[in-house]
């Protein structure tokens, strides 16, 4: 068993953690051996989605002057691409699609609609076509460090257009470890703290059989599965499969520890707030931030909130004038008496989930390790947007072209810093595969890719 | 002209080679007779065409469309129906026409094909699930769950298929709560555990008293006789224990997270040939009593399908009779109105405490219970389930009662209590305050949010958003008109009007209500804007105040066969495809030949005798 000397100091962690889990940077809560990737770099990545696309200005390049005001603060740690395509067209489910393409670097509108025709399983239809994600691979690398995926949709009521056919999971998700098999996402903040910071999140045995009883108990589970697993239909063997696995890999680590080795925390009780959905996105990058400088994982997704989201924004963000709307009812101007001031009040929204971001990366910035790096030089913090808001355009139309993605942080020297790139059109997935690849993942396309967008690594 | 049948069934058979020549027959004759194949053909086509822009064919607006008109506004007219031209034939309009005209009906007499079913996915017990079956397994309803794992479910029913996947990190929690409940037990005098009188020593009555139990509930938990490789290593946890307890605790901890009790099982291998599996009794019962009980089978379900009883349609229909009278049952109208309804969502609205000071917690969540105790009360008094609709009474509390500005006649504040609304504007859910405040915005009510959720809960239709490319043109429209007349304009757009036609007589239908559900006369604006709740279907009904709507979606068979529509998607934990609504409307139309209106009982009976609730397509 591997003795993590950042345990001991958990306890010291919780207590210090209040709504805004001031965490100071402690030696010791380093691992005792940090995961290297292949290429021998510590890599770190967060890859987040901003909904509804950007307002551009009058040239349809350039952010608002209030985004760009933001990103200007991290300037010479920034790489802003622009000119990407996700797809050219989709005659429905753009919202959907534009998120999902976005995620899987492909054209799943026009696999979707070849003839025209909507397939009645439309809900099968699109995580059969996902690939395993960019987050994902960036975790394949970085082995012996945690993949976690998050989401942060808070929306309780939602609108998706088709609440019966397409199920809500898929389309939230942002992560997937394959086609069918979404990671799990992360809607309260206390769960991914617990997660992350509870080590194996094995209770302490309450039975009297102690670990013995517990190992007897997971192999007869394990073997009923298998033995059942015969039976089934083949889309049922997978659901049994997730549940073997998850036996399978505490039967390991029971295995493994000697009675009663795990040191349980008994807490945590943070006074997390669960439901407030500003809190609930500060307190993510929060934990973000402290699962990088503690290396629990070295990969974070983070959905900002997704098109079909009716949340108002009015009580989540400072200086809406429309206080009533929600931030896609704002990208189609609805209901505002003039398209002016759902403009201002849509680059109010833009510039504050920026800005989010753009205080995160600072905060890496300024964490400096025993090794003299800060947490910025070792990570890449990914952005970007699936659509355009169509406020621009002449057109109640979304735009799948000129998107804009933007990279902070190196990455340990992966990735060009300080500049602009014209993508002239390419796809999407071509920026994803060079990430990947700068990443140290050996694949060689992804998704639509025709070959890595040149400009993006060092 | 019956002698072109034959020559549509040939092409049917053979596939697009023979497209030509069926095009020019029915070139030849525009009037072609109705046919049943015609229609259905043209039923498939509107069903794959048509229904993502204009809803279920029902509901279709245009009734006086012609294969003309039809194919003018493809061909020619509406650009966002362009990308249909290379797809659709001049015959395919003739037949969408000739289906539009039959308003869907002939589609039940079609729908026989079990294979169109959509295909059912094992999916591990949700929360509610598993603390019923765990009371239910041990006979203790003292029995508490804490954090079982089970990711959120924002929309749609708890038991669909894909609502709970498993996650690594999920099955330390699962051990953990097995291992809880069984500390739970041995606390109590009167447990399960404790029957087999635990002692430091093993005696061999005290082994063969764990091992009995273990069969005893190993049958129930499993929903089926276990075989002797389910059965032994459980026994043999008993005899390694150090002491009975401890053995029997490992054995009923193993028990619970066994893919026997997490999951209800289809045993495929039975037949191999088959496309389709019936269910066998054991199978049957575990389903039944999920949707019903949402908790494992009785034993006496289990007598039942042990002994091929309750595939017998009569001993079913006693056994469904039997289950809802059964204390069990008494959730499920709460639980299937509240997840179908979405009504927890009040909790979350927000809204201003200066403008709505009312709108307080308990306000918010007696605005639930009412809705949840009309369907309760709808289901324990096996009324006709219209009655959701036209209800001219409602329960409230005190809260409630002082909200509607009503004398409570209650004794305790607390306790909900019939009130009558036949001197209101209101009638049924449709104006609960529960629906009128999830369908509005912060600060003002949405005549669209309200006419697209109806249609789509209630009616099940489906309104899509709007295509793309669709200007609402509400800035070119003068503003200083009343806003009923500023949307009556935008409806001359025909693009917009294709659903708001629909949409915005109902919207406007419910605009008496304010954003939290409080009647009103008038706007809050400054002139004090009378409201003007009139308007007209699509069908040519005319509203003339809010509470003429309800008449209008009680109407006929509609909300039945959506009501039905949802509980058949929640009881089999799925989405239906259209093999699956088809069947689930033939159960409804077989219903009213004899029994109109229907009742809860009546739909759930209907429902699980009919093979859309026995059968199941095998997975390939």
């Amino acid at each position: 068993m591997s003795t993590k000397k950042w345990e001991m100091n958990r306890r010291t962690f919780l207590k210090a953690s209040g709504v805004s889990l001031a965490l100071p940077f402690l030696d010791a809560m380093l691992p005792s051996s940090k995961a290297m990737a292949a290429n021998g770099k510590v890599q770190r990545f967060l890859w987040a989605y901003l909904p509804n696309g950007y307002v551009a200005d009058a040239d349809k390049i350039r952010y608002s002057p209030q985004v760009l005001n933001v990103l200007n603060t991290i300037r010479s740690d920034i790489t802003m691409v622009h000119g990407l395509r996700s797809f050219k067209e989709s005659p429905f489910f753009d919202h959907i699609d534009a998120r999902l393409s976005f995620i899987a670097g492909t054209e799943l509108a026009s696999e979707l609609f070849p003839g025209g025709q909507i397939p009645d399983e439309i809900s099968t239809f699109f995580p059969s076509k996902m690939p395993r994600t960019l987050d994902q691979l960036v975790g394949d690398v970085n082995r012996g460090s945690k993949n976690v995926s998050y989401t942060l949709c808070p929306d309780p009521f939602i609108y998706a257009p088709f609440p019966d056919r397409l199920n809500v999971a898929h389309t939230e998700a942002m992560s997937w470890e394959g086609p069918n098999k979404a990671a799990k996402n992360y809607t309260k903040p206390s769960e991914l703290f617990n997660t992350l910071f509870k080590d194996l999140s094995v209770p302490p045995p309450s039975t009297d059989g102690g670990e013995k009883g517990r190992l007897s108990i997971l192999h007869y589970v394990t073997d009923q599965i298998k033995s059942v697993k015969n039976k089934v239909g083949k889309d049922d063997v997978i659901r049994l499969d997730e549940y073997l696995t998850g036996v399978e890999e505490l039967e390991r680590k029971l295995a493994k520890v000697q009675t009663p080795a795990v040191q349980v925390c008994t807490e945590p009780r943070l006074t997390m707030n669960d439901t407030d959905y500003i809190k609930r996105m500060d307190l993510y990058y929060d934990i973000a931030f402290h699962a990088f400088q503690c290396d629990l994982t070295r990969s974070f997704t983070c959905l900002h909130s997704y098109e079909g989201s009716y949340r108002v924004i009015g009580d989540d963000v400072p200086g809406v004038v429309n206080k009533s709307h929600d931030w896609h009812g704002l990208s189609h101007d609805e209901g505002s008496t003039n398209q002016a001031a759902a403009k201002t009040d849509i680059v109010v929204v833009e510039a504050f989930h920026h800005n989010k971001i753009v205080n995160f990366v600072k905060r890496l910035k300024g964490a400096v390790q025993p090794n003299g790096k800060n947490l910025l030089d070792e990570t890449a913090v990914v952005w970007g947007h699936g659509l355009n808001s169509l406020l621009y355009s002449t057109r109640d139309v979304h735009r799948y072209d000129n998107l804009r993605v933007n990279i902070a942080g190196s990455a340990n020297g992966a990735f060009r810093m300080g500049q602009n790139v014209d993508a002239k059109g390419a796809p999407l997935a071509n920026l994803w595969l060079a990430l990947a690849q700068g990443f140290g993942s050996p694949i060689t396309s992804y998704g639509k890719s025709t070959g890595p967008l040149a400009g993006i690594r060092s | 002209m019956v002698a072109f049948i034959p020559v549509l069934l040939f092409h049917n058979a053979c596939g697009p080679g023979f497209q030509a020549r069926e095009d020019f027959f029915l070139n030849v004759s525009s009037q072609a007779p109705q046919d049943l194949s015609t229609v259905n053909k043209g039923q498939v086509l509107y069903q794959n065409n048509c229904t993502l822009c204009h809803g279920a064919i029902a509901g279709f607006v245009h009734k006086n469309a012609t294969a003309q008109t039809i194919e003018t506004a493809v061909l020619s007219k509406i650009p966002e129906m362009a990308f249909l031209r290379s797809s659709l034939k001049a015959s395919d309009f003739e037949a969408i026409a000739l289906a539009v005209k039959s308003g869907g009906g002939p589609v039940i007499a079609q729908c026989q094909n079990e294979s169109e079913f959509s295909k059912s996915t094992l999916r591990r017990l949700n929360a509610r699930e598993y603390l019923n079956s765990v009371r239910h397994l041990f006979e203790d309803a003292a029995l508490t769950v804490v954090d079982y794992p089970q990711a959120n479910v924002r929309s749609g029913f708890d038991t669909h298929q894909e609502a709970i996947r498993t996650f690594n990190e999920d099955i330390p929690k699962l051990l953990g709560l097995a291992e809880s409940l069984m500390t739970q037990m041995k606390g109590k005098t009167t447990s399960l555990l404790n029957s087999c009188n635990p002692a430091l020593t093993k005696t061999a009555a005290q082994v063969t008293c764990a091992k009995n139990l273990i069969q005893r509930l190993s049958k129930k938990a499993y929903k089926k006789v276990p075989t002797a490789t389910e059965l032994q290593p459980l026994n043999a946890m008993v005899d390694a224990g150090a002491n009975v307890q401890e053995g029997l605790s490992n054995a009923l901890s193993a028990m619970l997270l066994a893919p026997q009790f997490m999951f209800h099982l289809v045993d495929y291998t039975k037949n191999l040939q088959a496309r389709v599996h019936t269910l066998d009794g054991f199978e049957l019962a575990a389903r039944m009593s999920y949707f019903v009980w949402s908790s494992l089978p009785d034993e006496e379900l289990l007598a039942l399908a042990e002994s091929g009883q309750l595939l017998n349609n009569s001993t079913l229909s006693a056994q469904v009779r039997r289950m809802l009278k059964d204390p069990k049952a008494k959730d499920l109208p709460v639980v299937f109105a509240q997840q179908w309804l979405e009504l927890p969502t009040v909790k979350d609205l927000t809204r201003s405490l200066q403008i709505y000071p009312e709108f307080s917690p308990s306000l918010r969540e007696a605005l639930i219970q009412e809705t949840s105790l009309l369907f309760k009360n709808t289901f324990d008094k096996g009324l006709p389930v219209d009655e959701l609709l036209t209800a001219n009474y409602s329960f409230m509390n005190k809260t409630l009662a002082d909200y509607y500005k009503i004398p409570f006649v209650g004794s305790t504040p607390s306790s909900f209590v019939q009130h009558s609304l036949a001197q209101t504007e209101r009638r049924g859910i449709l104006n609960h305050p529960s629906l009128m405040s999830i369908t509005s915005s912060e600060g003002a009510t949405s005549p669209v949010k309200r006419g697209v959720y109806v249609l789509e809960r209630i009616l099940c239709e489906h309104i899509p958003e709007p295509p793309p490319g669709t200007t609402t043109g509400f800035d070119e429209i003068d503003r200083s008109l009343p806003i009923k007349e500023r949307f009556a304009i935008h409806r001359t757009n025909r693009t917009c009007a294709a659903c708001h036609d629909k949409i915005d007589p109902i919207g406007f239908g419910f605009e008496n209500f304010d954003p939290i559900g409080r009647f009103r006369q008038t706007y809050p604006d400054a002139n004090q804007t009378p409201i003007d709740a009139s308007g007209q279907m699509p069908d040519g009904y005319r509203v003339t105040r809010s509470i003429d709507l309800a008449p209008w979606f009680a109407d006929g068979d509609r909300f039945e066969k959506c009501l039905n529509a949802k509980l058949s998607s929640f009881a089999l934990g799925r989405t239906l495809n259209s093999g699956d609504s088809c069947a689930a409307q033939k159960n409804v139309a077989a219903l009213f030949q004899n029994q109109r209106p229907a009742s809860f009982e009546a739909l759930i009976e209907g429902l699980i005798l009919s093979d859309f609730f026995r059968k199941s397509q095998v997975q390939e």
